[in-house]
């Protein structure tokens, strides 16, 4: 991976999760705060309410205790029971009883009103006229409004559908003496009411009663249908209040919607009182302010990598250019230096590498005095060398040449002395002046020799093209007498054309061929020319089926004067292939010999192709 | 055909090439006078008949060295072969240089023939020999009264 989006990457995968931590931390730090102002609102609420209705019971009871007390009551209700049943002082006193307590229920305090006789618990006097004649004797508030003042409880009552609370008091003769148990039920749509009673702009808020049968005792706001109150509810909070507790849940309510529940348990009603409120509703400016940190979170991430990217380049881009000019300058742009622009540490990575390449730079230049040094100098050592070549040559022929003179008289008037006075001297005399002639004779051809390899490099003729099969035929036209009188057959390959002196060549192979004939074996000489192309060079090779030699000699042999044999097995100076040799090196090329005793000799020279 | 002896004029600096020659005409039994001229003024002088050299005969044949003091062999060969007088006079070059340039300029200054002293006693009197068959016996010379 490239540096850019590299570096790009991990810049933003960090800004990624630095906003998406602190994004998360600010969302839960305000959703903490929602939830706990949520929770002191729904609990103050549920103390509202628990006031308020144990106010609202208090009220009812008092009210029931005032008219129990109330001395037109007890007046009535003492006469109704001190008349004998059915009797006519009976009707009367149960009439004036009921027309006393009507105007509570008229008046809207109690739905309706009962007086109950002590001692059975039949209704003597209501204010439905159902009612009398019917036993209660066994209602818990019948029970403990004997003693007192008292308020059952939410109950289920066959004939108050669906639920019923009743209060109760005794009504006492101003002797103390027990008359009856004055009973008024209550009108649940006011305690309804209470709980239901709404304040703030809130609208998922919720309250309700669930009496310990999980029954709702009031209509959850949220649901119209009345027919909830038969139903049970049976949510983690009201299973958790019905156990006695108090507390705070988040979990569904029933309609299945999550909530923050506040749940109290009012032992003094045996009740449940539920205070919840949606969390959607709760946490909505929470998920608002989530909303607006995402999106501030993805305009800071944008700006995050857009700087990123300008960051990276910035970075990169120096680091490129080095990349791209360290590749230039080994491409042998010597001169290439990098701007040094900035002062960090790219710019000091470039000081750097301008400072290694002007170094470099300065190497390369030693290194081609050097060699131009070196070059001047094998220069100058060659010229010298060639002109000592030069010389040298010259003196051996200067010298071979100026040395025949003296040479020829020596010879001559040895050999005059030879043919006058043979025989007319003693035999000493005689054999002194054949030694003389004798010597005379082998220097004189040593010296030719010496002339004739001198003159390779000093009488040379300028190189021009020459066909190679032409350059043989004159060679074997040249041997054409010795070629004859040893039956010697001569064949060869196609052969190039070459660039080269043609007198030398012809005498290079006049002498190859010369010797494959004189170092003949017991077969008549056979003798083969081939040419092969090597690329840049020509490699020709002469091959004989002579009497070959062994290949320790292949280096000796084309050296001036060196001869394998004596000059009585073979004759000759030992200076044909030392010609040859001259005469390939003049032309750039090499000369070379295989062979093994008895089997031959081949010979190779190249020469090099020229235009 | 050996009626009078051969008028030779050996110009030659070197008197054992001289002696030699003198010894090589003597076992070629050529019958000869050999007149020696030491340098190429001499030659001129002689062929002249300047000075002391007024009743020298005319030569049959100059045998020239190319390598003579004063006046080398190819300024004398050049004065000859100007000179209407002396030109038909034949000329062989004799030296012991083989080398092919000095052969050509001297057939090109009009050298009648060009040999090679050799070394090999038997070959020098051949050659001699054959001077004298070639340029003698051979080739019609216009006869001395002529001129």
């Amino acid at each position: 991976m490239k540096l850019t989006p590299r570096l790009t990457l991990v810049f933003i995968l960090y800004a990624t999760a630095l906003l998406i931590g602190v994004g998360l931390l600010a969302y839960n730090s305000g959703r903490d705060s929602l939830r706990s102002a949520t929770i002191s609102e729904l609990q103050a609420t549920a103390l509202e309410k628990q006031a308020a209705l144990n106010k609202w019971v208090d009220d009812k009871q008092l009210g029931i205790a005032l008219l129990a007390a109330d001395p037109a009551t007890i007046e009535f209700a003492a006469a109704l029971v001190a008349a004998s049943p059915n009797s006519p002082e009976a009707g009367a006193a149960h009439d004036s009883l009921v027309a006393e307590i009507q105007p509570r229920v008229s008046g809207g305090e109690f739905p309706s009103l009962m007086v109950i006789e002590p001692e059975t618990g039949k209704v003597i006097a209501a204010t439905d006229p159902s009612e009398e004649g019917k036993f209660k004797e066994d209602r818990p508030y019948f029970l403990n409004g004997k003693t007192g003042p008292y308020v059952q409880n939410p109950y289920y009552s066959v004939a108050l559908q669906p639920t019923a609370m009743t209060a109760a008091a005794s009504l006492r003769a101003p002797d103390g003496r027990l008359l009856g148990v004055l009973a008024g039920h209550l009108d649940l749509s006011e305690m309804n009411a209470i709980i239901n009673r709404r304040t703030g702009l809130r609208q998922t808020d919720d309250a309700y009663l669930v009496n310990t049968s999980s029954l709702f005792v009031t209509q959850p706001r949220l649901v119209t249908d009345p027919a909830v109150l038969q139903r049970g509810v049976q949510t983690e909070a009201v299973n958790r209040c019905l156990a006695g507790n108090s507390g705070v849940i988040e979990a569904e309510d029933y309609r299945n919607v999550p909530a923050i529940v506040v749940y109290r348990w009012l032992p003094e009603r045996a009740l449940c009182l539920v205070v919840k409120m949606g969390q959607a509703e709760a946490y909505r400016p929470a998920r608002a302010f989530g909303g607006t940190v995402a999106a501030i979170s993805g305009v800071a991430l944008l700006v995050a990598a857009a700087l990123a990217v300008a960051l990276a380049r910035s970075l990169t881009r120096p680091i490129l250019a080095l990349r791209t000019g360290a590749a230039r300058f080994g491409q042998g742009e010597l001169a290439l230096r990098l701007p040094e622009t900035s002062r960090d540490e790219l710019g000091e990575l470039a000081r750097a590498f301008n400072r290694m390449a002007a170094a470099l730079t300065e190497k390369e230049a030693q290194l081609r005095a050097y060699a131009a040094e070196l070059e001047q100098r094998v220069q100058e050592r060659t010229t010298e060398l060639a002109r000592s070549n030069h010389d040298l040559e010259q003196f051996a022929y200067v010298a071979s040449h100026d040395l025949q003179e003296p040479l020829r008289m020596v010879s001559s008037y040895t050999q005059l002395l030879a043919k006058r006075y043979r025989g007319k001297l003693d035999a000493d005399a005689d054999e002194f002046i054949a030694y003389a002639v004798e010597g005379a004779t082998r220097m004189q051809t040593l010296i030719n020799d010496l002339l004739a390899y001198s003159r390779v490099g000093m009488r040379g003729k300028p190189f021009e093209r020459a066909p190679t099969a032409d350059v043989l035929g004159q060679a074997l036209a040249d041997l054409q007498v010795a070629l004859q009188e040893q039956a010697a057959l001569v064949t060869h390959d196609d052969l190039p054309v070459v660039v080269g002196d043609a007198s030398q060549l012809v005498q290079l192979f006049q002498n190859l061929i010369g010797n494959a004939i004189k170092f003949r074996g017991a077969a008549p000489p056979r003798v083969h020319v081939s040419a092969r192309d090597a690329g840049r060079e020509w490699v020709f090779s002469v091959r004989d089926n002579g009497i070959g030699f062994s290949p320790q000699f292949g280096e000796r042999i084309f050296v001036i004067f060196q001869r394998l044999h004596t000059k009585a097995e073979y004759p000759g100076t030992g200076i044909g292939l030392a010609i040859c040799k001259k005469i390939v090196e003049r032309h750039g090329g090499r000369i070379w010999v295989e062979s093994q005793p008895g089997e031959g000799a081949t010979f190779y020279f190249t020469l090099p192709k020229r235009e | 055909m050996m009626g009078q002896p051969i008028e030779i004029l050996m110009v030659e600096d070197n008197p054992g090439d001289v002696r030699l020659m003198q010894e090589a005409f003597r076992e070629a039994k050529v019958r000869n006078n050999i007149h020696i001229a030491a340098d190429g003024v001499e030659a001129l002088a002689f062929l002249r008949r300047q000075g002391r050299y007024a009743d020298v005969p005319r030569p049959d044949v100059i045998l020239l060295d190319l390598n003579l003091p004063k006046k080398d062999g190819r300024e004398v060969l050049v004065e000859i072969k100007t000179d209407p007088g002396l030109g038909r006079i034949p000329v062989v070059i004799l030296t012991s240089s083989e080398a092919e340039e000095d052969i050509l300029k001297a057939y090109n200054l009009h050298a009648n023939a060009y040999v090679a002293k050799p070394v090999d006693l038997e070959k020098f009197i051949a050659v001699v020999k054959s001077i004298e068959d070639f340029w003698l016996e051979i080739v019609k010379l216009p006869p001395h009264g002529l001129r």
